[in-house]
């Protein structure tokens, strides 16, 4: 019996179903405030990448006013790099297609949007690729899976470039070994070669390029800021410490991502590394000048990436140091470890590193010079070197994310589970699949941990809050701990959205909460001014 | 014992997976279906957070309406399930379909047993259950999204939350200085 269907019934009937289509016959992606990052400025892009004409634009404009030979420049700069890294050419021709890599990425967990998938996302590029830089591409065009390089396509890449956080974990599932974030940064550098870039990654870029750090302060107000800190640091301990900068002829440089010292939680790590050089009476020394480790420059391009890292060296070198000790931070690992020595070493000015306190030659940093501070305080508490009390962090129950650039990007995976569990008695780690070099990313890397992205970035870091709200619900885990800025920055309003009740830590600001020095007061609170176990009246 | 209200339920109750495998369906058809077949197929929670919080928390809800009265648990599954469509690509009505399609799915499961059997008002009284649960499932979107947006608002200062303490004397919470700088801001130090 046919029944005239009621409004209700229709409105119900409305197929929500998005139309099935071949993805290569692309809409242009449609942008709204919240979907994407703000472009840069005009004149942050002329004065550091010397670009004449560079415009004011939105992503939301029809027309991207791009210059007249637009596809000549992406065509020939392409060419370019494929000609320079043969790595990229062997990423264009290789893949097979086979999906291993399809439901790794964390954008497309969270999001749901099949563009999302590294393999898809790979073939924005790949597609041009195909129809212009092969044989068979410039004869079968659209055929081979090729397609022509209009504004449409570079709006595409702009939406989905901008949606990778470079994190490499498809990477690990590829059976060819196919590095999609390596492609997602040539896309960028492409794109940057027509002045289109965000205003978060240049920003930074220029201020730490013009200034010392992301944030542009300057070398009297970062000298306060650690005034700020030894005071704090007084309060907390009782002990006034040094805090040497600019010295030359120290042992050491050490230097951190600037969000260490700007913001809290990273604050207390800041603090805690402080902390950690008075009681063992380190020969070291801070600069203005290098007072980044964050690099920008590996969102940009690799001209960006290389002038960046080297201030570093520079500023090793001119202060005459023996070794440079790296704090806390995500990408400056990747960049160091991977790219570092090609670009701007080897470091041979410096010595292989050596723990002045107990001797240890760290032989894997030979080329770079630059070790890790969880090496490194592995390595002293190894040694027996430091008196710890774990039971002032009793109060914490403590899980650790792996950051992706220093687990899967360099391997650091077992020294900070080693420092966490001689620094806090409860820990317990998330599911397997989930960590090391499986890690789920914050997702806010690769430049995209801005204010206006909020909301992407909840979808994007979604797979990692999900494992944390597991060992919350199972073990009553409140804390985070990681050893990076971005994350700390990143990971408090992920938590806030996602699992309420979990703070974020850094790792050596536990370090510092557990560490007893010499002829300190009796404590009563940790770094944050929270009671200690047993104190809380 | 044996009155319709109980036969009705009843009913639900003997072909209760079948609905809730059939809701399941049309709530995932709101993504493109490369991703549904991947919602469906990937059993791992981990691995798939969105596809296993849908199944279960789906199941949870339908329970919840079948019992007589609601517990906490109903607002827990509807929010852990609007939480997630509340940061995907989809407008408020895309959004909350996830609940509104459960009459759809009734209708066609029901249509026939309920004119044979005579439970119109049974019927009508789960369907305004159903209704009950759209309106728990707007109220929670809402409230997601203000979270969102006061993360979002809340983010510019915590940036600079230290410098914030250490030279306004403040958290930022109501001061302009700290709003929309963003680390691409300049802070003189003056
Ligand atoms: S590098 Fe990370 S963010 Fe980029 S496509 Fe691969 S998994 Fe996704
Ligand atoms: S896993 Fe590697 S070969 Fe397979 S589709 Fe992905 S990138 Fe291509």
């Amino acid at each position: 019996m046919a029944q005239t269907p009621s409004p209700d019934n229709l409105v119900q009937s409305i197929d929500y179903t998005p139309p099935r289509k071949n993805w290569l016959d692309n809409v242009p992606p449609e942008f709204r405030l919240g979907n994407f990052s703000y472009p840069a400025k005009a004149g942050e892009l002329e004065s550091f990448f010397g670009y004449e004409g560079a415009k004011e634009w939105s992503p939301m404009d029809e027309d991207w006013q791009l210059p007249e030979n637009w596809q000549e420049i992406i065509y020939e700069g392409f060419r370019e790099r494929l000609e320079k890294y043969r790595s990229l050419k062997v990423f264009m021709d290789i893949c097979v297609r086979c999906g291993a890599c399809a439901d790794k990425c964390h954008y497309f967990i969270g999001s749901g949007d099949p563009k999302n998938m590294p393999v898809l996302r790979a073939e924005l590029l790949r597609s041009i690729y195909r129809k212009d830089f092969t044989t068979v591409g410039k004869i079968l065009g659209r055929l081979n899976g090729g397609r022509a390089l209009t504004q449409d396509v570079l709006k595409e890449w702009f939406m989905y470039f901008y949606q990778c956080t470079e994190c490499r974990r498809c990477s690990l599932f590829c059976p060819y070994g196919i590095d999609t974030a390596e492609i997602t940064m040539m896309a960028r550098e492409l794109m940057n070669l027509l002045g289109i870039q965000t205003n978060w990654i240049m920003g930074p870029v220029t201020n730490c390029f013009n200034v010392g750090n992301h944030l542009g302060i300057p070398p009297h107000t970062f000298k306060d800021i650690v005034d700020f800190m030894v005071d704090d640091i007084e309060d907390i301990t009782g002990k006034r410490i040094e805090v040497p900068l600019n010295k030359k002829g120290a042992d050491i440089l050490f230097v951190t991502p600037s969000g260490d010292y700007f913001a809290d939680p990273g604050t207390y790590t800041f603090m805690g590394y402080l902390m950690l050089f008075h009681e063992l009476g380190l020969d070291y020394t801070m600069s203005t000048y290098a007072a980044e480790g964050g690099n920008f420059g590996l969102f940009t391009s690799q001209e960006a990436m290389k002038r960046l890292n080297a201030k570093i060296y520079a500023e090793a070198e001119r202060l005459g140091v023996n070794w440079i000790l790296g704090g806390e931070c995500g990408h400056m690992w990747r960049v160091l470890h991977q790219y570092m020595d090609t670009m701007n070493g080897p470091a041979d000015f410096l010595s292989v590193p050596r723990n002045p306190i107990t001797g240890t030659v760290f032989h894997n940093a030979k080329s770079t010079g630059m070790v890790h501070i969880t090496e490194f305080t592995a390595d002293l508490i190894k040694n027996n070197v430091l008196t710890l009390d774990p039971s002032r962090n009793d109060n914490k129950v403590v899980t650790y994310h792996d950051s992706c650039n220093p687990s899967r990007g360099m391997g650091l995976l077992e020294e900070p589970r080693y420092v966490l569990n001689n620094v806090c008695n409860q820990f317990f780690e998330m599911p397997e699949q989930t960590i090391r070099e499986q890690t789920f990313c914050c997702g806010s890397g690769a430049g995209l941990n801005n204010d206006e992205f909020t909301e992407m970035r909840m979808r994007g870091g979604m797979p990692r809050a999900n494992a944390v709200k597991h060992v919350h619900d199972k073990h009553g885990v409140n804390m985070l701990s990681c050893v990076c800025a971005i994350d700390r920055a990143a990971l408090p309003p992920l938590m806030n959205y996602w699992v309420p009740g979990v703070d974020v830590t850094g790792v050596h600001e536990l370090v510092a909460n557990a560490l007893v020095m010499r002829g300190e007061k009796e404590r009563e609170t940790d770094l944050r001014g929270e009671p200690l176990p047993g104190k809380e009246d | 014992m044996n009155a319709p209200q109980d036969q009705f339920r009843e009913y639900l109750r003997r072909h209760r997976d079948k609905i809730v495998h059939n809701w399941l369906d049309a709530a995932m058809a709101s993504y493109p279906e490369d991703t549904v077949s991947f919602l469906k197929r990937q059993k791992d929670r981990f691995a798939n957070p969105v596809g296993a919080t849908l199944s279960r928390e789906l199941d949870n809800i339908f329970e919840e309406l079948l019992s007589e009265s609601s517990t906490q648990q109903l607002p827990q599954s509807v929010d852990a399930v609007v939480r997630v469509r509340a940061v995907q690509d989809f407008s408020p009505s895309q959004a909350l379909q996830v609940f509104t399609v459960l009459k759809d799915v009734l209708r066609r499961q029901l249509d026939r047993p309920v004119r044979e059997n005579g439970w119109q008002a049974q019927y009508r009284e789960f369907e305004d259950k159903v209704d009950q649960l759209c309106m728990l499932a707007f109220d929670i979107y809402v409230k997601c999204k203000e979270q969102l947006w006061e993360l979002k608002a809340r983010q510019a200062q915590d940036r600079v939350s230290y410098l914030l303490r250490k030279y306004v004397g403040t958290d930022g919470s109501n001061n302009p200085a700290g709003s929309g700088s963003g680390a691409g801001g300049d802070i003189s130090g003056e």
